[in-house]
């Protein structure tokens, strides 16, 4: 298993903080962009891109690999990563334990798999053939979801991993959609994260969700409620020091507000890792 | 794992997308799907497991909601003239059709408005809006040079100078532009969506164009929009310019005027970053 570095705390880089991160120094210490933002070929997001990197560490975070569909791995939409990638040189690169079409469509969303064996095997598969085509290993987060596949499945925790262990990739760790998951379906997200091989996670995530009655909502529009830093607190004791990253993609708020919300997870990740606080050695 | 297996992985996904880009809903998408033979009575729950707090056909509701909207919110974002002149509920129609016929079909939201304008122009609510089209291609050229590829602009100066000292020398226009034609009423509407327009549609010849990180457009003459597409067909020199403005000035033009308006052009050419070399 390839050994990442701890990043520290970051936040995602978005439009609207564009010039204020360009134009003064912040507390943050690394950035992750939506890759297929940046697969352009010119124009503001490209020289915002490397203006950026030049003072922090990037990760590169994609939401359109689609791993897990049936149809065949896109070699243009590769091709572009691998580019990018070799372009600024990110620290990893990141994407989603899931599907976004099927049939030459794009939904542009992040659906969910059946945690079948035919999924399992089928996507561990094409994660070897990512790596291979861009010569690096890849992590890999667990999203949100608001349904349940009747029929015979592992429990998503045991698929996570799986899937990690027989692709020999990495985990992106989504303690938000852990917890929304969790709340959807009725499971103990303590069982989630026990069963999560902590050496396989490279990166944390945070981000806040909304309450729409019957569910909760992935929607990155708000900060991270009180019940999801207690759960990152307690993924980190059983992660130790690994990269941690505040998501906020709607309602975007002022940056300050943005980067308290980074500085409260470096606060309770020390915190947490405190000797005497039960983290791992 | 135990219990009844599931659809493969490939008809699961399928009948998932069926049911979420629906456009009456997961409901009226089932149904559409039973009656077409499609889906068999009590499938979809055999599928999806409900509770008490949503249904099957509610959780996958959920994901209908979140492509539907996303979608939506996105094109807004590429033509937000176009949603202020039609207004939200025409709008939110006007995407609802837009998505049946041109569904996502590459990775990136970048490229999900790229047929809009072509639809539009077929569209019934060009019957009320017939601007419709042209706003929507004025604003699509204006997404579309957002982020096209970065060149070195020529500079007045070293435009001449290595126009005089190479005869071979030649200059075109930059890939981060676009020439229309639009309805004047369109770009009328660009400026104000409840602009009052007069009742005849005149067309006027149109450039979109990048400087730095700034979009523009403006209208041009029709000296101007001849020289400027044939320098977008093929890196031209000085002299042959000189010859494609020459065909579009009246023929008593004397030489004099014709080299001042050459001169012109390329002072304002230069000036908005227009031109790349050879």
């Amino acid at each position: 298993m390839q050994s990442v570095p701890d990043l520290g705390h970051g936040v995602g880089l978005r439009r609207d903080h564009y010039e204020r991160v360009l134009t003064a120094p912040t507390r943050v210490d690394w950035f992750e962009v939506i890759s297929e933002n940046f697969m352009v070929e010119g124009g503001r997001p490209l020289h915002v891109l490397e203006r950026v990197r030049r003072d922090y560490p990037l990760v590169l975070h994609g939401v359109s690999l689609s791993i897990g569909s049936s149809d065949p791995l896109d070699p243009d939409y590769l091709d572009r990563l691998a580019a990018l990638a070799r372009r600024v040189e990110p620290a990893w690169v990141s994407d989603h334990l899931c599907w976004t079409g099927v049939g030459g469509h794009n939904a542009h969303d992040l659906l969910p798999l059946p945690c079948t064996e035919e999924a399992l095997t089928h996507v561990a598969s094409r994660i070897e053939q990512v790596q291979e085509r861009l010569g690096r290993q890849i992590a890999l987060e667990n999203v949100s979801s608001y349904l349940t596949f009747a029929g015979p499945a592992l429990p998503e925790w045991e698929f996570l991993s799986e899937v990690a262990r027989r692709a020999d990739c990495g985990i992106l760790l989504d303690v938000n959609n852990v917890f929304v998951s969790a709340q959807n379906h009725g499971f103990d997200p303590e069982t989630y994260l026990d069963a999560i091989p902590p050496e396989r996670v490279w990166q944390l995530h945070l981000a806040g969700h909304s309450d729409r009655g019957t569910h909760l909502l992935d929607t990155h529009s708000r900060p991270v409620c009180d019940a999801v830093w207690e759960l990152y607190r307690s993924a980190t004791r059983r992660v130790g020091a690994v990269a941690s990253l505040v998501e906020w993609d709607d309602e975007i708020p002022e940056w300050d507000v943005l980067e308290a919300e980074s500085e409260r997870a470096r606060a309770l990740r020390a915190e947490s890792l405190a000797p005497g606080c039960g983290a791992p050695p | 794992m135990s219990g009844p297996p599931l659809p493969t992985l490939r008809e699961l996904q399928t009948l998932f997308w069926k049911l979420i880009s629906a456009p009456e809903g997961v409901e009226a998408g089932a149904d559409e799907l039973r009656r077409r033979g499609e889906l068999a009575p009590g499938a979809l729950e055999a599928l999806v497991r409900g509770d008490a707090r949503l249904d099957a056909a509610g959780r996958l509701d959920v994901y209908a909601d979140m492509y539907f909207y996303r979608l939506r919110d996105c094109l807004a974002e590429d033509y937000p003239k176009l949603l202020e002149r039609i207004g939200p509920e025409r709008f939110h129609n006007l995407v609802t059709d837009y998505l049946l016929a041109h569904p996502s079909s590459h990775f990136s939201l970048r490229e999900l408005g790229r047929a809009l304008p072509a639809f539009a122009a077929s569209h019934a609510l060009g019957a009320d809006f017939p601007e419709l089209a042209c706003l929507a291609r004025l604003e699509w050229a204006r997404v579309d040079v957002f982020d096209e590829r970065d060149f070195e602009p020529l500079d007045r100066d070293t435009l001449l100078e290595r126009a005089g000292g190479d005869a071979g020398f030649g200059f075109g226009l930059a890939a981060s532009t676009r020439r229309l034609r639009l309805r004047a009423d369109a770009l009328a509407r660009w400026r104000e969506p409840g602009a009052e327009v007069g009742p005849e549609p005149r067309e006027v010849e149109v450039l979109v164009w990048r400087r730095d990180f700034g979009v523009y457009h403006r209208s041009l003459e029709a000296d101007e929009a001849r020289c400027l597409d044939a320098l977008a067909a093929r890196p031209l020199g000085l002299a042959e310019l000189g010859e494609v403005l020459a065909r579009e000035l009246p023929e008593e033009t004397a030489p004099e005027d014709a080299g001042a308006r050459l001169a012109a052009l390329l002072e304002v050419w230069t000036s908005e970053s227009l031109l790349r070399a050879g």
